[in-house]
């Protein structure tokens, strides 16, 4: 069975990743700013570990052709090929007897005219093409895919699917991807890279990001008193959805229509109820959503403290100051 | 001939194109004419013919257009690590070594064919115009000569911008082509890894550290050996 090993694997952004996978689906979460693609092109074989080891069956990928010849891969961009005269047929004619593609199954799920000019492919065309051509492949050891579903067209979503779990039946398959709904849409084993430090997902995490995947802004909060938190949070207008997490440390989990909003209501409780905040963490559907909810509670965070900063003069015109208590017997 | 090799010199053939070889070959002709004329137009005297030929040989067709027409050509082809790592060929599993030496080929055929070509043409220009007795003869063997220039020059040329280009990028081509126009010109040790140097030795100049015509032939082969191998050190399989 095969198996591929990162093993301290330093290439930028990557920073000293470790994993080891053999046959099944792999899914992780990150976009390219956290390094899912320089992990693609790694394990394609397109460039080079700055330090550490990567290797499929002990084979360097980047170093033995033969060992690419048994990767199937679809990188983040598909650079276009040199070839200035061929067309489609012609380019998978030239591949053909690297990799035993079957052309006829690239081309009849392939929206790309098969008389089209290489040159003339658009960049999401070439990706489609790739996506393809990777899953096209009968005996690959490794197919290692950039976000496939966004590859390909929303009426192709089922089959692309159904093809990634029929491959990691017998074989290793590694699936980048930023979406969480798409990570809840291919199942399997998910692991999370954030800037460059892959992260396992634990069980309970995987629900959690399969609930915050919902449609909607996500709100996750971990307080001293929590349940002194929900009734204030429940008498939030703005606050469609609360859930409260026992099991999970008492962990709160709020969801509303617009991150926003749900992050002023969030800082609205949290005031009116005066409970300590340990955390507060977003959940969205995507990475750049996920990015416009921690801006948004930080400004909804600013408001809230300019907004008790405004109340402060009325409530300090009367100080009930009490009398400081007494030292500790014994104390200096 | 492998099919990693063959794959490179197609591709090789596709990214220079028909058009780009045809016009760059015509502006090399172009300058050999002009530089022709002016020459022409500069001997007075009889015994400044042979000179205004050696010129023409040495100093515009190796000396001027064919490290350009390297360069140019390199320039064209490309070849940093990044695009030989991502090139289809290669990431699908074809070896880049081969694919990247058959690229290179072609580069090193196209220079050397225009220059053996410009190479005859300053020698029957110059054989035309000069006073008979004085000229170097358009003989066999001074034809020969100069086509034998012509391909080592271009050989040790254009393998070494390619090894300059995939070590260091454009900067890195740019930086060998004035190096060896500053370097090549003298005799010193400094001359001595320069083409430009051991080209001019072989037309009758100065050679670096006094060397003969053999052993600058030699150097020559040793500089586009020394490049070749460095380039394929430099490139994963």
């Amino acid at each position: 069975m095969s198996e591929l090993v990162f093993d301290h694997v330093w290439s930028d952004p990557l920073k000293d990743v470790s994993l080891r996978a053999s046959a099944g689906l792999h899914v992780i979460l990150g976009d390219e700013s956290d390094g899912a693609g320089a992990l693609v092109e790694l394990c394609a074989g397109v460039r080079t570990p700055r330090r550490g080891r990567l290797t499929l069956d002990g084979q360097a990928p980047s170093t033995s052709p033969l060992c690419r010849r048994r990767i199937a891969s679809l990188l983040p961009v598909e650079e276009p090929t040199p070839l200035t005269k061929g067309d489609v047929r012609a380019w998978l004619a030239e591949l053909t007897p690297l990799r035993g593609l079957e052309r006829d199954a690239v081309l009849e799920r392939c929206s790309v005219a098969p008389d089209r000019s290489m040159r003339s492919l658009s960049s999401a065309e070439r990706r489609e093409l790739a996506c393809w051509v990777a899953l096209a492949q009968p005996d690959a050891a490794l197919w290692v895919l950039h976000d496939p579903l966004a590859a390909c067209g929303a009426g192709q979503r089922e089959h692309v699917l159904a093809r990634i779990a029929e491959l990691a039946r017998a074989s290793i398959v590694l699936v980048t991807t930023t979406s969480i709904a798409e990570v809840r849409a291919l199942g399997g084993r998910c692991q999370r890279l954030d800037r460059g430090l892959l992260e396992p997902l634990a069980e309970g995490e995987a629900q959690r990001a399969a609930w915050l995947g919902s449609p909607g802004a996500c709100l996750t909060l971990e307080a001293a008193a929590p349940r002194e938190l929900l009734p204030a949070l429940a008498e939030q207008p703005d606050i469609h959805e609360l859930r409260y997490d026992e099991d999970g440390g008492g962990r709160i989990l709020v969801r509303g229509a617009d991150a926003e909003r749900l992050a002023l209501a969030v800082a609205r409780a949290i005031a009116s109820s005066g409970v300590e905040v340990r955390s507060l963490r977003t959940g969205a559907d995507d990475l750049d959503a996920l990015r416009a909810a921690a801006t948004a509670m930080n400004d909804a965070a600013g408001a809230a403290y300019r907004a008790a900063r405004a109340r402060r003069p009325a409530t300090s015109a009367t100080p009930e100051l009490e009398p400081p208590p007494p030292a500790p017997e014994g104390s200096a | 001939m492998n099919a990693h090799f063959r794959q490179g010199l197609r591709d090789a053939s596709a990214t220079l194109g028909r058009t780009w070889s045809i016009a760059t070959a015509a502006a090399c002709l172009c300058t050999l004419a002009l530089a022709g004329v002016l020459e022409g137009q500069a001997v007075t005297t009889a015994e400044g013919a042979r000179d205004a030929q050696l010129r023409l040989l040495a100093g515009v067709v190796f000396g001027l257009v064919l490290p350009l027409l390297a360069f140019g050509v390199s320039a064209r082809l490309g070849g940093t690590l990044r695009e030989l790592m991502t090139t289809s060929w290669a990431r699908y599993g074809g070896d880049r070594q081969g694919y990247a030496l058959g690229r290179q080929a072609l580069a090193v055929l196209l220079t050397g064919v225009v220059a053996a070509v410009l190479g005859l043409l300053a020698l029957g220009i110059g054989s035309a115009t000069a006073q008979p007795g004085l000229e170097l003869p358009f003989s066999f063997g001074n034809g020969l000569a100069v086509v034998w220039v012509g391909l080592l020059g271009s050989l040790a040329y254009t393998i070494a911008f390619a090894t300059a280009h995939a070590y260091a990028g454009n900067t890195g081509r740019t930086v060998f082509l004035i190096a060896d126009w500053l370097f090549g010109t003298g005799t010193s040790l400094l001359a001595l890894p320069w083409p430009r140097s051991h080209l001019g030795a072989l037309l009758g100049g100065h050679a670096p550290l006094g060397l003969g015509e053999r052993e600058s032939a030699l150097c020559l082969v040793g500089i586009a050996i020394v490049a070749t191998l460095l380039y394929v050190r430099r490139i994963p399989r």
